[in-house]
């Protein structure tokens, strides 16, 4: 790991868990249980394709981690979390590195995999079945947020100077 | 010409998202057949995944489920549910459908599911880790 990668990793975090918590003020605009808008998936989406995959997970990792530290606890939303990033992540560098996605279909199925993965461990916790009757609904909404959600990285992805131009305006600098 | 280029640039995103949507819409639809939405006959409570109590569905009333007995100004028809995060839980029961009535958590999120009348769908609260669900004769295999 460089360490330029290794800061821009704990900026995107702290952003991420920043995010996180702006979205628990904004009230919940369906009453369906377990839905969120997802704007942390903007950062990791965004890590994943500015610094790659081993920081895209670390990233994740702690994102997932520093949100049970100070917010919700090390309970039954953790392992929630756990399960919804666990599957979500190896969806990603799947869709990244073996099928060489954008984007666009990396964000739009890892949310729906962010979803699956809590369900699941939903399911496992209480040991019945109804939160699945859910899921579909859930699946639909995760896709479309994380479609909108990767138009915003993709813009962003377009307008940040990737790490070798920056590397190259400081050499320039330094030049001059 | 333009649309068959830009497919094919984007073939691997088209991929994942359609099957992905294929898998969502049959999941729909097999929803239809696992999770039968039909009128059901009780209400079936659970706390910390253990059946608390199941009611008459046709019998209109509100139970009342306290974190504690020092719940102030509510008659508790359940005490001990420790994982409450607000005094109490009320559910009420309405003219064949259930809601959540009254909650003390912070985000409510559990009154904003609103009222539900057919089976096989939860009023799920999770940070109460509690369950309210109506069933009926023919999901006898979803009982626990």
């Amino acid at each position: 790991m460089k360490t330029t990668k290794i800061a821009y990793t704990a900026l995107f975090t702290a952003l991420a868990v920043l995010l996180h918590y702006i979205e628990g003020l904004i009230p919940v605009p369906i009453p369906i249980p377990g839905f969120k808008l997802g704007l942390a998936n903007i950062v990791g989406v965004f890590a994943l394709y500015y610094l790659g995959v081993q920081y895209y997970v670390v990233s994740n990792i702690c994102r997932v981690l520093i949100v049970a530290l100070i917010s919700t606890g090390f309970g039954t939303a953790f392992f929630l979390s756990c399960g919804g990033a666990l599957l979500s992540t190896i969806m990603s560098i799947v869709l990244y590195k073996l099928l060489k996605c954008s984007v666009y279909g990396t964000s739009t199925v890892s949310a729906c995999f962010h979803v699956l993965g809590q369900i699941l461990v939903y399911i496992l916790i209480t040991t019945t079945p109804y939160m699945l009757s859910y899921f579909p609904i859930l699946a639909v909404l995760s896709m479309v947020s994380g479609f909108l959600l990767a138009i915003l990285a993709d813009i962003l992805l377009k307008s940040v100077p990737s790490l070798k131009q920056r590397r190259g305006y400081k050499k320039q600098r330094d030049k001059a | 010409m333009k649309f068959l280029s830009f497919c094919k640039k984007h073939i691997s995103d088209i991929l994942a998202i359609g099957i992905t949507s294929a898998v969502v819409i049959a999941m729909f639809i097999g929803n239809i057949f696992w999770f039968p939405k039909t009128k059901g006959d009780k209400v079936e409570v659970y706390y910390q995944n253990k059946l608390v109590d199941s009611f008459d569905i046709n019998v209109d009333r509100t139970i009342t489920f306290c974190r504690d007995k020092s719940a102030e100004g509510f008659s508790c028809d359940y005490t001990d549910m420790k994982d409450f995060q607000g005094p109490v839980v009320q559910l009420q029961i309405k003219d064949g459908s259930i809601k959540i009535e009254e909650e003390t958590s912070k985000r409510k999120l559990c009154s904003i599911q609103g009222s539900i009348s057919v089976s096989n769908t939860p009023i799920i609260c999770l940070p109460n880790s509690f369950m309210a669900v109506i069933t009926g004769k023919s999901e006898a295999e979803f009982d626990n």
